[in-house]
């Protein structure tokens, strides 16, 4: 009995320890991926719009490492474990897109896919989107998803095999 | 008789009734025969108790009976007996109260010693951490059901997925942690036949 008194203590203990942590202490670090890593954590007033930038990319298994020039932003990501396969990066084309709340927008990438984006939903320095992404001449989106992010962070989709390589894709949005 | 009759009966014997009582008591006992021989028969057995016991007390010896009267006292009046303080030790206070201290000093060790993550951080790291395996993804739709997945809340960061479906074979979710946060990465596994994109035409 004396025991599951003081255990109960203790856990009230810890319980109000953890309350008193500022929210600091759970702070993200901001991402890089394909922008200077400048914070853009300032409140984003609910404005309907976003500007996004996708860029394709095809990853090679042959190669000597080296990361090109357009693709230093996203070097620490193309370096990792989940990129280890793949030798060589080449950025195949770069597109921007305006997206509303209104409809989706259609962008077709010359590496065989067509990406659609729509903005959801601007909350407190997030942007709630939609992404789907579809292969040339098929009927059904590859993939769909509803997604938030950080204003200005990235979101990486590795697709099928294009050009002897993997087709990559790098979406990051900002809101207007 | 009654159950009256027998306090009455007894209080006589022992001497406990109040002048009034012993008369009218008397006065009854002169006119209730049974009475009469009930209080016989309790003198008679009262005188055998007594008899006994005290033949009993002459057997034992002085010192003896003196042991057992300081027993007897000894568990009467606890707090006298030298033997029973002896046994009762008095506790420091903090080992009375050490799991309250003990879960007072925790509390204060996290509040205090948890690590705080600056908002900005823009020192130098060494190279990029381990990234999460794909195979520990946390949510992966099978190829024969491409039905939405339950929503994925990672807290912390950077994407969190709300809602996806893989039309394809199947698909992956994966992250890279690094020095400068968390990215994800989606995988999809379309079918095994590639198909040539508009450069290679």
């Amino acid at each position: 009995m004396k025991s599951f008194w003081s255990l109960s203590l203790f856990a009230a203990c810890v319980l109000v320890g953890s309350a008193l942590l500022p929210n600091a202490a759970l702070a993200r670090v901001p991402a890089g991926g394909a922008s200077p890593p400048t914070a853009d954590a300032v409140e984003v007033a609910a404005v309907g719009s976003a500007s996004c930038r996708v860029l394709s990319i095809v990853a090679k298994k042959d190669g000597d490492g080296t990361i090109p020039p357009n693709l230093k932003a996203l070097e620490a990501e193309l370096r990792s474990d989940q990129f280890a396969a793949y030798k060589s990066f080449e950025l195949v084309e770069e597109k921007s897109v305006s997206v509303s709340e209104a409809s989706d927008s259609s962008v077709a990438m010359k590496i065989g896919y067509d990406v659609k984006l729509r903005l959801l939903a601007v909350e407190s320095a997030r942007l709630k989107l939609h992404l789907s992404l579809l292969a040339k001449g098929g009927n059904k989106p590859l993939l769909d998803a509803d997604y938030s992010v950080r204003n200005g962070g990235v979101l990486l989709v590795v697709a099928g095999k294009r050009d002897q390589g993997r087709a990559l894709f790098a979406f990051q949005c900002r809101a207007r | 008789m009654n159950e009256h009759d027998e306090m009455l009966l007894s209080a006589y014997l022992d001497d406990e009734l109040d002048p009034s009582e012993r008369a009218k008591f008397e006065a009854r006992l002169a006119a209730d025969g049974i009475l009469t021989e009930r209080l016989q028969a309790w003198q008679a057995m009262r005188t055998l108790v007594v008899a006994e016991a005290e033949a009993e007390a002459n057997d034992l010896p002085v010192a003896r009976f003196e042991q057992i009267w300081d027993q007897v006292r000894s568990t009467l009046e606890p707090s006298s007996s030298p033997t029973v303080q002896s046994n009762v030790v008095s506790l420091p206070i903090w080992r009375r109260y050490w799991p309250v201290l003990a879960a007072a000093a925790a509390a204060v060790a996290l509040v205090i010693l948890l690590p705080r993550t600056a908002p900005e951080s823009t020192a130098p790291h060494t190279p990029p951490a381990v990234a999460v395996a794909p195979s520990a993804a946390p949510a992966t739709s099978s190829p024969n059901d491409p039905s939405s997945s339950p929503p994925q809340a990672v807290s912390n960061n950077e994407v969190q997925i709300e809602r996806i479906e893989f039309a394809g074979q199947s698909g992956r979710i994966a992250q890279i942690e690094d020095v400068r946060g968390t990215t994800t990465v989606i995988w999809i596994e379309e079918d095994p036949q590639p198909v040539d994109s508009e450069r290679s035409l």
